[in-house]
Formats: C-alpha cells, sequence, structure tokens
C-alpha cells in the first residue's frame, strides 16, 4: 500500500492511479491463487481417504480419487483448475457437490451480514469510546477507556464467545445459543442471532480502533493548523469536526482494510462457537476435510474482496488527504 | 414460519393426532446425501427418513421386507426373486416399478466404495414391472445381510435420476419424509410426504423398516458439532432433541423437569489399532504386553465421563452371535504381566508412533492410553492428527504403530462386517499372517456353515483368536445418551441414526415455543 | 499514558513469564498424571485451578502451558522481527526489489490471518515448529511494511545523505544508521505481534490444529474445558483469565515501550 508523495493530482492521474492500483492487484491475486493450490498439495491426507471413510482399501480410495479427478499429475491439475477460473468456473466441491461459487454466494452474505454488524459496532464504540479519550486526555476517562481497550485486545475471541453465550443465553436465556436465521426472513430474529457472535467478534476491533483513534486524534489536535484554529476562536465542536476528525480519518480509513481482514480471520473461530453457516467456517471445515477447490475458492474470493477493499481505502485516503497524490 | 402459522398448523394437526415442527440437533455435519454414497453414519438420521431399500433392518438386525414384499432364492443360493409391493410412490409423483430398481442397483455399483455388494452380484434384470431378478456370482449367506445393511445403504431412486453422477441428484426416494431444505453446513429440514405407502405388512415400525409414519409435519435437522452449544440450545428450547449429549450435563439434565434422558448402550466401540507390519508392535509378545498394560475401564471412564460398557464381544450383546470368546485376555491392566511380556520381546525403548484422531472421544481416550502405556515402560510418541490424515496413514504400513478408531455399523451388522477388517489382504492390521493361516481358515468355516450354530462357533473362534493375536485392542461400549423434550412422544433411541418417524408431540404440548 | 501503563505492564508479563521459566518449581509433578476419580474438582488450596474431566491439576498445566506458550510466542517473534526486518529493509533500500518484496508481502497480507496459519499448520504438521511457521507467515508482512516504512523514511533523512555524501557504503548506512532507528519501532511492534502469537495459538488450539497430547499449551487447555462450560467451568475460566491477563500485560507493555521511547524516535544518532 505504498502511496509517495509526488508532484501532481488531477483526474488523468487518479485513472492511472487506479489501474497501477488494479494491476498490482491481479497480481496479488495470482500469487495468492498459486500459493493456495500448492499449499492445498502439501497437506497430507486427501479428500479421497475421507470419503472411503476408515477401512476402506487402497483400491476403494483409488477408485474415488479417479473418480473426482485427483490422480491427475499437479501441473495438469493447476492448469485444469486455472483454465476453470478463467470462465468463472472454481469447481466442485468435494465434500458437499454443489459448485463452488454457489456454496460461496450461499455461505458470503451470512459472514458479511455478521462483518457489517460487528463494523456497526467496532465504528460506534471504536471511534466513539477514542475520541471520548482524546477530548478528555489525561483524566481518568481516558485511563479506563484505554485500560479497558488494552483488555478489550487481550480477550481471546472464543473464550469470549463461550462467556457471552453462558450469560446470555444459558442463564439468562435472552438470545439464542447458535445457529442463523437469514436476514431477509426475519431481520429482527436476525439480529437476536447475529447479536453475540458480533459482538463477540467486534470486541477486538473496537479495542484497536479506539486506540488508534485516540492516538491519531492526539496528534492532529497538536497540529499547528488546529492550535491556529483555535486561537481563531473557532468553536470546539467544530474544530473537532471540520479539522480534528477528518484529518484523524486518514490513519483510521487506513486501518479499517486491515480490520476487516482481521474480522475474516475471527470470523473463523465465532463462526465456530455459534454454529454460523458462513465462509469462515467452510473454509475452518474444509481445511480438515481436504476439500480443495472450495478452499482455494474462498481464498481467491475473501483475498479478491481484501484487495478491493484495500483499493476503496486507498481512494479514500486519497481523497481525504489531498496532500498525498498518486504515485 | 410465525406462531401463528404453526399454531393453526397445529389445531390442523390435533385433528390427526399428529402435526408440528421438531428440531433436532446432531453433532456433525452433513456433507452428502447422496443415496448410493453413504460410507458412514453421519447422514443416517436424514437419510431413513428420506430413502428406502428392497429390504432393511429390524431391531435387533435381522432383515425383513422393505419395498420388496417378498423374495426368494433358487436351491443353488444364485438366483434371486424379489416381488415389489404395489403402489409406491417417489416423492417426485412416479410409481416404484422394477426398472426403477435396477437402474439403482446399477447406480450403487458404480458410485459406492463398498463393493462387498457389487462384487457378488453378476446381473440385475426386471423381469416383469413388479419382480427383480438378481443372479449372483457366488452363492452368499451374506447378500441380503449386505443388501440391507444400514452401512452402505441401497436406495431406491426413480430411474430418470439414476444417470446423476455423485452428489447431484435430487434427493428424491419414497421414505416417509421428503427433502424440504438443505443448507449445506447449517440444517436440513424435511417434511411429511403426504402420498407415502406405509407397509401394511407390518403393524408398526420396526428398526428402520416396518410399518412408519410421519406425525411431525416437519424435522429440522441443526448441524451442531459443539456439545455445549447443543446442550444449551436444548435447554433453550431452541431444539428439541440433542444427540450425544455429554455424560456430565446429562446428569443436570434429567433433573429439568421439561427434560428427558434416553440411553442407547450400545452405540459406539473405539478400539485401539495396531500395526502389525512395523517393528517393534510387529512382535506378538510387545503386543500382548500393550493388551496387559490397558485398563480399559480407567481409560472408557474417563473418555465418556461414567457412560459406558464394558464387554470383550465384537457384537452387541443382543446379536445372535453374539460370544465373550477370549474375554480373559479383555481388560487385563496387570503390569506384571505386561513387564514380563515386554521383557520377552526384549523392548529396547524403540519409539511407538500413536495416531490420536482429532475427535473428541478419541482424544480424551488417547490422552489416558498414552499415561497407561508410559507408565507399563513403552516409548509412546503421541501424534495427534485430523481424521483425514489418520485415514490415509492407517492404510499403508509406515507412519504409525498404533492408532485410535472405532467401530459404529460392523458390532451392529454381524460377523460378516468384520471379514475384511480381520482377515484378507486390506485387512486393517497390515497384518501378513491374517491374509492366510489360521485365520482364513475360521473365515472359510464361518462362511461354509450350514446353519447358525456352526456360524457362531466359528466366530467365537475368531474372536478368540483376535485376542491371542491381538489383532486389535477392544476398549469397550460408549452409550449415546440423547437430551429431548418430554412431550416428545414415541422415540426410541437406535445405534442407526435418529428415527424421526412414529414420532409425535403430546396432546398437550404440540406447538415448539 | 505514562508510567503507570509501562508499570503494570512490566510487573504483569514479567509476572508470566516468570511463572513460564519456573515452571517446575512452581507446579512440580506431572501435568499428565490422570486420576479419573478425582475428576472435576472445584479450586481449593491443593487445586488452586481446581481438577479438569481426566483429574489433571489445571494449575500445573497452566503454568506449564505458560511455558510452551511463551515459547512458541518467542520464537515467532524472533523469526518475524528477523525477516520483517530483512525484507522491510531490502525493499526499502533496493528500489527494484520493492515492488516484487512488497507483492508478495501483499499476498501473504489477503489471506485473513487464521486462515493462513491453519492452511499451514495443516500442511507442516502438527506441532510447535509448524505453529512457529505458520504465525511466522502471517505477521511477516505487518513487520517489513513498517520496517520498510521507516526505511523510506530514514533513507532520505539528512544524515543518511551526509553519510552516502561523505562515500559510506549502503552496507554501512544499512547497519550503523537505519537498522538502529528502526530498532525502536520494530521493538514496539514485536511485543505486539508477541501478544497476537499467543492468541493466535490459542486460536489453533481451539480448533484442533494447536499442539500434540497432552502436551498443555494456554489455548488448548482451554479447548479441551469447552465441553464442561457449564458443569465445571473453572476449566475453561481460569486458564481464560490467565491468557487474557499474560496477553494484557504484554500489550501494556508494548504501549508503556512505545511511549517511552517515542520521543526518540525521531532523533537520528
Amino acid at each position: 500500500m505504498g502511496c509517495q508523495v509526488v508532484a501532481g493530482g488531477t483526474g488523468s492521474v487518479v485513472t492511472g492511479f487506479i489501474l497501477r492500483r488494479l494491476a498490482s492487484g491481479l497480481v496479488v491475486l495470482a500469487i495468492v491463487s498459486m500459493g493456495a493450490f500448492f499449499l492445498m498439495a502439501l497437506i497430507p491426507g486427501d479428500p479421497a481417504a475421507v470419503m472411503a471413510g476408515p477401512g476402506a482399501s487402497a483400491d476403494q480410495i483409488g477408485a474415488i480419487r479417479s473418480q473426482l479427478g485427483l490422480d491427475q499429475p499437479l501441473l495438469a491439475r493447476l492448469w485444469l483448475w486455472l483454465t476453470g477460473l478463467a470462465h468463472g468456473d472454481l469447481g466442485r466441491s468435494i465434500t458437499f457437490g454443489q459448485p463452488v461459487l454457489q456454496l460461496l454466494a450461499q455461505r458470503l452474505p451470512v459472514t458479511f451480514g455478521l462483518s457489517a454488524l460487528a463494523m456497526v459496532w467496532t465504528l460506534l464504540f471504536g471511534i466513539g469510546s477514542g475520541a471520548i479519550a482524546a477530548l478528555k486526555r489525561g483524566t481518568a476517562v481516558d485511563h479506563t477507556i484505554m485500560t479497558a481497550a488494552t483488555i478489550g485486545v487481550s480477550i481471546p475471541n472464543f473464550w469470549l464467545g463461550f462467556l457471552l453465550v453462558m450469560v446470555f443465553s444459558v442463564d439468562l436465556m435472552w438470545l439464542p445459543t447458535g445457529g442463523y436465521v437469514r436476514f431477509g426472513e426475519d431481520p429482527w430474529q436476525w439480529f437476536r442471532y447475529m447479536l453475540l457472535p458480533s459482538v463477540s467478534l467486534a470486541l477486538l476491533q473496537i479495542a484497536l480502533l479506539s486506540r488508534i483513534t485516540r492516538g491519531a486524534l492526539l496528534d492532529v489536535l497538536q497540529q499547528d493548523y488546529v492550535r491556529m484554529a483555535r486561537a481563531r476562536g473557532l468553536s470546539p465542536a467544530r474544530i473537532f469536526f471540520r479539522y480534528a476528525l477528518l484529518n484523524a480519518a486518514v490513519p483510521i480509513v487506513t486501518v479499517i482494510g486491515a480490520i476487516l481482514s482481521l474480522m475474516l480471520s475471527g470470523a473463523v473461530v465465532v463462526e465456530t462457537v455459534f454454529s454460523i453457516p458462513g465462509i469462515g467456517r467452510l473454509m475452518a471445515t474444509s481445511i480438515l476435510s481436504r476439500d480443495y477447490p472450495v478452499i482455494q475458492g474462498a481464498l481467491i474470493v475473501t483475498a479478491s474482496l481484501l484487495i478491493l477493499v484495500n483499493l476503496l481505502m486507498d481512494l479514500a485516503y486519497a481523497w481525504l488527504n489531498p496532500r498525498i497524490r498518486y504515485a | 414460519m410465525g406462531l401463528a402459522a404453526l399454531a393453526s398448523r397445529a389445531e390442523a394437526g390435533a385433528a390427526i393426532n399428529g402435526g408440528g415442527e421438531a428440531i433436532v440437533g446432531l453433532y456433525a455435519n452433513i456433507g452428502s446425501l447422496d443415496p448410493h454414497f453413504q460410507v458412514s453414519h453421519i447422514a443416517a438420521s436424514v437419510f431413513f427418513g428420506l430413502y428406502e431399500g428392497l429390504v432393511t433392518v429390524d431391531e435387533d438386525g435381522r432383515v425383513i421386507p422393505s419395498l420388496a414384499e417378498r423374495w426368494s432364492s433358487s436351491p443353488d443360493g444364485l438366483a434371486y426373486r424379489f416381488d415389489l409391493r404395489r403402489g409406491v410412490r417417489f416423492h417426485d409423483g412416479g410409481e416404484m416399478t422394477a426398472r426403477d430398481v435396477v437402474a439403482s442397483l446399477e447406480r450403487y455399483r458404480r458410485i459406492s466404495p463398498e463393493r462387498g455388494l457389487p462384487d457378488l452380484i453378476e446381473r440385475v434384470d426386471a423381469s416383469s414391472p413388479q419382480t427383480v431378478a438378481i443372479r449372483l456370482r457366488k452363492a452368499s449367506a451374506t447378500f441380503l445381510p449386505r443388501l440391507a445393511s444400514p452401512a452402505n445403504p441401497v436406495a431406491i431412486i426413480p430411474a430418470h435420476e439414476a444417470p446423476k453422477p455423485l452428489n447431484q441428484t435430487a434427493n428424491v426416494g419414497t421414505g416417509p419424509f421428503r427433502l424440504a431444505e438443505w443448507t449445506p453446513d447449517s440444517q436440513v429440514r424435511l417434511r411429511r410426504f403426504a402420498g407415502y405407502s406405509a407397509n401394511t405388512a407390518f403393524t408398526g415400525p420396526q428398526g428402520l423398516g416396518g410399518r412408519r409414519t410421519a406425525w411431525l409435519d416437519t424435522v429440522t435437522f441443526r448441524f451442531m458439532p459443539e456439545p455445549s452449544a447443543r446442550v444449551a440450545a436444548l435447554e433453550a428450547g431452541d431444539i428439541h432433541l440433542a444427540e450425544q449429549v455429554p455424560a456430565r450435563a446429562a446428569a443436570r439434565l434429567a433433573r429439568n423437569p421439561r427434560l428427558r434422558i434416553e440411553r442407547l448402550t450400545d452405540f459406539n466401540m473405539p478400539a485401539l489399532f495396531i500395526n502389525h507390519a512395523r517393528a517393534p508392535t510387529s512382535g506378538l509378545a510387545l503386543r500382548r504386553a500393550v493388551q496387559a498394560a490397558v485398563d480399559v475401564r480407567e481409560a472408557m471412564a474417563g473418555a465418556t465421563d461414567g457412560a459406558y460398557t464394558l464387554d470383550p464381544s465384537w457384537l452387541w450383546p443382543n446379536s445372535p452371535y453374539y460370544s465373550k470368546a477370549g474375554g480373559e485376555l479383555y481388560g487385563l491392566h496387570d503390569l506384571n504381566i505386561a513387564r514380563r511380556w515386554l521383557a520377552e520381546a526384549r523392548y529396547r525403548g524403540e519409539a511407538i508412533d500413536f495416531l490420536i484422531p482429532n475427535i473428541s472421544l478419541h482424544m480424551k481416550l488417547g490422552v489416558i492410553l498414552l499415561e497407561q502405556l508410559r507408565t507399563a515402560g513403552l516409548n509412546v510418541r503421541p501424534v495427534s492428527v485430523d481424521f483425514a490424515t489418520m485415514v490415509a496413514t492407517i492404510a499403508s504400513d509406515r507412519g504409525w504403530h498404533l492408532a485410535l478408531n472405532g467401530f459404529r455399523a460392523a458390532p451392529f451388522l454381524g460377523p460378516y462386517a468384520y471379514e475384511t477388517i480381520f482377515s484378507g489382504p486390506n485387512n486393517w492390521a497390515r497384518a501378513k499372517a491374517l491374509e492366510d493361516g489360521p485365520m482364513r481358515m475360521l473365515w472359510d468355516r464361518f462362511n461354509a456353515a450350514p446353519d447358525d450354530k456352526g456360524r457362531a462357533a466359528a466366530w467365537a473362534a475368531i474372536q478368540a483368536l483376535t485376542y491371542r493375536n491381538v489383532t486389535m485392542v477392544k476398549l469397550g461400549a460408549e452409550n449415546l445418551l440423547i437430551g429431548m423434550d418430554r412431550r416428545l412422544q414415541g422415540y426410541r433411541p437406535y445405534a442407526g441414526g435418529e428415527r424421526m418417524w412414529d414420532v409425535r408431540w403430546s396432546p398437550a404440548g404440540r406447538v415448539p415455543s | 499514558m505514562g508510567s503507570p501503563t509501562l508499570a503494570v505492564g512490566v510487573v504483569l508479563a514479567a509476572l508470566f513469564l516468570g511463572l513460564a521459566v519456573f515452571a517446575d518449581v512452581v507446579a512440580p509433578g506431572s501435568t499428565s498424571h490422570i486420576n479419573i476419580p478425582g475428576a472435576f474438582q472445584a479450586p481449593s488450596w491443593t487445586h488452586p485451578f481446581g481438577t479438569d474431566n481426566f483429574g489433571r491439576d489445571i494449575f500445573g498445566r497452566v503454568v506449564h502451558g505458560a511455558r510452551i506458550s511463551l515459547a512458541i510466542g518467542l520464537a515467532t517473534v524472533v523469526l518475524t522481527g528477523l525477516f520483517g526486518t530483512i525484507l522491510g529493509v531490502v525493499a526499502g533500500y533496493v528500489r527494484p526489489v520493492d515492488g516484487a518484496v512488497m507483492r508478495t508481502m501483499d499476498a501473504l497480507n489477503a489471506f485473513p490471518g487464521v486462515m493462513l496459519a491453519i492452511g499451514i499448520a495443516a500442511a507442516l504438521g502438527p506441532g510447535a515448529s509448524s505453529i512457529v511457521i505458520a504465525l511466522t507467515a502471517v505477521y511477516i508482512p505487518g513487520t517489513a511494511r513498517l520496517i520498510r516504512s521507516s526505511t523510506l523514511l530514514l533513507r532520505e533523512a539528512e544524515f543518511v545523505l551526509a553519510a552516502r555524501a561523505i562515500g559510506a557504503g549502503p552496507l554501512r548506512i544499512i547497519f550503523v544508521h537505519i537498522l538502529l532507528n528502526v530498532l525502536t519501532p520494530l521493538l514496539v511492534q514485536l511485543t505486539f505481534v508477541f501478544a497476537y502469537a499467543i492468541l493466535a495459538e490459542s486460536a489453533l488450539s481451539f480448533l484442533g490444529l494447536g499442539l500434540p497430547l497432552p502436551t498443555p499449551s494456554l489455548g488448548n487447555v482451554i479447548a479441551d474445558g469447552r465441553d464442561y462450560i457449564r458443569e465445571a467451568p473453572w476449566i475453561c475460566l481460569c486458564p481464560g483469565l490467565t491468557l487474557s491477563a499474560a496477553v494484557c500485560g504484554l500489550n501494556f507493555l508494548g504501549d508503556g515501550l512505545r511511549d517511552l521511547l517515542d520521543p526518540r524516535l525521531k532523533v537520528s544518532p
């Protein structure tokens, strides 16, 4: 993500910037796909053995393997997969039999919903608490918030998930213990099912964002132009929103891409604890059952998403800070 | 669906003494509902509600008719004739005929990794729309049991579905439920099939067959691999039946007035697999040391938190071939004997690789057995592997000495299920000695025996031999505990999965909250 | 944030470190001794954290587990620091390879952390070294990027230009000027990597890809307790609190270090 300070800044440069970023994004994607494929090839054991179950003879496993096309040489499989990829065909899941794209299409909205809700908490409480801490710098409020934030990044999210379930689902019986209801089916139930998981997922991010927001705001509040604005008698609120927040938004926005990556990561664990049929849990179980097409497809899709998000963040970053130009 | 809809359905259901929805928490994810590729028990709960076969098994594992009304065989045992029931409908409306049976058997032959049955069959023909003729390659007493086997079931599906490859059929069968919805990695929903033809030759349900009735409107199977999540969901009323409740939780749930606990003693039979092809476990003396060192009581108690039974037999107690032969070597737990065997084996502390798969029960067994074997003086090296890796490794001679696995189907199916396990070129002990020699002779005796008595005697000898040459070490029987809503009536636990037919809500509490 | 944070961090981290290093003294005896009749005992004087479902002393397992988690964290930090710095400096200083190196880093970064760790750990088989390698792969990009940014800035700093002007070779510039200045942000970063690595190892254990049985680690002691969270909550609670406290201590330490060293970040040697 390197933006260098260089002269310039017109429309065509923006397009050039986008194109360059897209190009590098594609390169990254290519590396990701190769990496995923070869990583899968490295893992011992194979899906045919899992499907055949225990006690299958070598012949039976071999039969399944050729049925699944796994007995072909590595490079041949790689070529097959790449050509399929070019047609938008990600292959078929070995354990589920469904096309990978279809599986992912079912799972992505689930994880997306979970992450979106978690992101809402993150932005709300992360930026909110960080801003309060920055404004009340040095006071007890500041110390409390920062201590809470540090504790927040230290708690393992699966442990937190268990605790939340114990308290809110089993003891108080306010919320369900796990599972999923589609938003389209029943928005209120969706919210009830997503509340605990999204909180488990968001806590780490809230804490992180809180610290970063506070740090960024403090930096900005000390800058000359803010002091000048204060000296000119502008109201604190105006200073805060017009100058401070906007400029602090730069590092905050930068970190949102990283936060998304952390969320997808955390989703693996949280979706497992709460039995949510999202892409995180799909990847975890697919690795264990050696479902190569699913793993490869999911990695490509999540990597593309992250690359896209990073690109958007770069653009937002550049838009927010006109002093940074496109290199 | 809204509460109001459920309530009105409940009222309608009240008239036929049925209705309502039941939600079951399953312990595993169902990956495949393919009618001819079931190799594990995981999908059984859903499978047998959807599909039926020519024949099936009753409560004790005996073969009973299902889609076939009756059958007969030629005197030489090579030709079988199955007369099909009439008027049986598929979920997509078509009527089941011999053509569908022939196509289904052909697909089974093409797709199933289980070769025992296809290897027996020479040809299958529809001699009339209601008759199927099967010709065998050689006479075998195991043909009907294999055809009825719940472990590798042969579902009858419409002929037009048969050409479809693995996992791509429309999941259409003749069972009392049909598939309403399947969200992979989340849940399966079955709905009562209004056009179901119950088998009137029976008075009530039997095992996986008999006269079955779907009382419930909908059964939703939720995949909940986390035991604490299943228990919590049951307590909260999110689900109505939780399978595999941990023993400690069961004790607590039993005190809950809304719930009740059912127990199935003959559920799973974990065993310690031994590699006979690799030193030092290739030596009989060392294997005898392992056998003597194991404390099955401590292992099973610790791993199941008390939900277990001890028994030397490889079959469940209700099997007609049940025997305790060889039991004097079961559960010895005598360190002196173990040390004597170690001395005789001239054991010098060679490393012993112990594969422990990442399944909860096996991990617990592994931890306990590891301590026991080490205390006896064996240099055991634990290797944590995921299930896929273990399966691949134990299919070869290298990379392992001990492994933990278990039997769900074999103890239920009968001795024939153990033939390829304890003998033959792919025996699970990787032992050359089991390919021919005494073990082979005993199996020949079993297969050639003229009656049950002869077979039982041969089986007892086989079992005794597995103890003497330590083919593998039986640990015990894990009990299955099921927690359920008291208001669900008619449910009986079964090793072959949750049977949700002939289950209904009591009149008092039909609508699940 | 002043010295209280650093102080608390140092105390907690030192406690954790002490427990881990002196594990054998604090909790002597075998951590894998099975005692089924003594299972599920609530915390008491003899068993400060209670016993688990096998009757094993949880306190002993936590203490020894802390040692292993510490070792894994430390190894990850060392490798991440080493390779991250090399890659970052090379990318920042040697312009031609900058693109290639950073694209590779981006590729590594594009995999969500836990996914990459699971994939690598599964490929390499279970064991502490696999986890270390997997976690290193996850954290290298962040460190490399940090070092690269610092290198880019420092490269153009006056004292470097001056050094170049008087004819100092690139190696000397790198080692004497750049690395020295990069050390402080690196140290702060690595403190946090340490904390993340310990959390990540616990997540891997929870998912079933952690250390082989019966070796305890903070993560798998919690994971083992999840079946009994209602009936014997101490099996999960005590290790979880310990883990959180340890990671918290490290985070406080990192914060404190950063505040302490902050003013010096912008000064030339």
